[in-house]
């Protein structure tokens, strides 16, 4: 059986850690390889990391970070911010990056989805979700919307539609964000992680809004998600993977316990 | 396969095989020693008699929760015997797999190792000189760095 998947998320910004609240006012936290190495160490069974510089001219930063990292770590970890094109993908994965995730991109050129997979399989293609709760009406079924732009850009599109026509596409995991539980540190959508999970075949990472270590165990048991995204838990030293990882695994839950 | 045979790169495979080189198949890399791949029905290398089959759409694990395609995680694997590739791997430790297709060896000596996910799988494969498994030991932290240094110092000889 596979076990639950504990994943440390590293905001990057300008080849350096950020941990952002509500997407605003992010403060460093250090360097992005040492934190990966730690981690490592720690137990984490992946790793994300999120470039939010994104501008163009600063791309060529976090490719070195990448091949600094795989140099470091041996699990898997993924890329994502500013990847627009199946070139972007080629130079993360080249770098050494198990998966690249598209956002903004995906909803802005669905096709990338598709061209991304069939360049280097699904597993290598991480749609990220970035979801706003809203009222239910005939456009937004679900009552959650997909929204862009790091929360600013509302999309029109229901969040359930958008994640079937993902994995249609090819995207081989979902990386589901909660815009209002992230950075709230209250807990994860349980609702909006278990519809989407239950309704999609592949795995689903929940993400936003971890602040305790019973936060997890709800996730993965309430909102039947696959893996768990974590910042700020252990970020600061709250929390180690080993506490979090020995909860699950005396709850039952199957964690990865020896590394 | 279509690539390796463009670039002769399966007969170069087989000669090694029949040199006695150690091989350690990863992956893909264990699919393609199998006979024929359900996937685009495609014919391989053929050192280990059986082929590679897909796991069933929408089956589910033994409490009724429905499991997901491809099998992507951290999962077990029961070595079945002793090996030198093996050498020092603790029994509890997981290993990175990313795969919809797995390898299903005709003959029981083929066997090294097993995983379960809904269904028991084949998860390591050994035919003399060659050791082939389906998971990522390059993704699977120490046990799998453990694993690499135990083929790189690996004679070739299987001993059992």
């Amino acid at each position: 059986m596979l076990s639950k998947r504990i994943i440390p998320c590293l905001d990057v910004r300008d080849g350096r850690l950020t941990k952002g609240i509500k997407f605003k006012g992010n403060v460093d936290i250090g360097d992005p390889v040492e934190m990966a190495a730690f981690y490592y160490d720690e137990g984490a069974d992946e790793l994300v990391f999120y470039d939010i510089t994104a501008s163009y001219e600063r791309r060529a930063i976090m490719i070195e970070t990448v091949r600094k990292v795989a140099e470091r770590i041996f699990i898997p970890f993924s890329v994502g911010g500013g990847i627009r094109t199946v070139e972007d993908m080629r130079l993360v994965l080249l770098a050494g990056a198990e998966k690249v995730s598209i956002n903004s991109s995906a909803i802005r050129d669905p096709g990338l989805i598709a061209k991304g997979a069939a360049a280097f399989g699904s597993q290598a293609v991480v749609l990220g979700m970035d979801v706003k709760r809203v009222s239910p009406s005939q456009e937004i079924p679900s009552g959650y919307e997909m929204v862009i732009d790091g929360g600013r850009t509302s999309t029109g599109l229901d969040a359930l539609a958008w994640a079937r026509e993902g994995e249609r596409l090819g995207a081989g995991e979902i990386c589901l964000n909660s815009i209002d539980a992230d950075g709230t540190r209250k807990g994860y959508e349980l609702r909006l992680t278990e519809l989407i999970a239950t309704n999609v075949s592949i795995p689903v990472i929940a993400s936003g809004g971890a602040g305790a270590i019973t936060h997890i165990h709800e996730v993965f048991t309430e909102g039947k998600a696959d893996a768990a995204l974590i910042a700020s838990l252990t970020h600061f030293g709250a929390h180690t993977i080993k506490e979090i990882k020995s909860y699950l695994h005396e709850r039952g839950i199957k964690v990865r316990m020896t590394w | 396969m279509f690539d390796l045979m463009r670039l002769k790169l399966d007969a170069a495979l087989v000669k090694a095989y029949g040199s006695g080189k150690p091989i350690l198949g990863i992956c893909l890399g264990t699919q393609i020693v199998m006979e024929r791949s359900q996937e685009n029905q495609t014919r391989c290398l053929g050192i280990i008699k059986g082929d590679v089959i897909r796991f069933p759409e929408g089956f589910s694990e033994p409490g009724g929760r429905k499991l997901k395609v491809p099998h992507m995680g951290w999962n077990r694997v029961k070595v079945t015997r002793e090996h030198p590739v093996f050498d020092g791997v603790d029994p509890q430790s997981e290993f990175y797999f990313v795969h919809s297709y797995y390898p299903a060896p005709r003959e029981a000596r083929n066997l090294l190792g097993e995983t379960s996910y809904g269904v028991p799988f084949a998860s390591a494969l050994v035919s003399e000189n060659l050791v082939a498994v389906q998971f990522h030991p390059e993704k699977s932290g120490r046990p799998g760095l453990r694993l690499l240094s135990n083929f790189c110092m690996w004679d070739g000889k299987d001993h059992a």
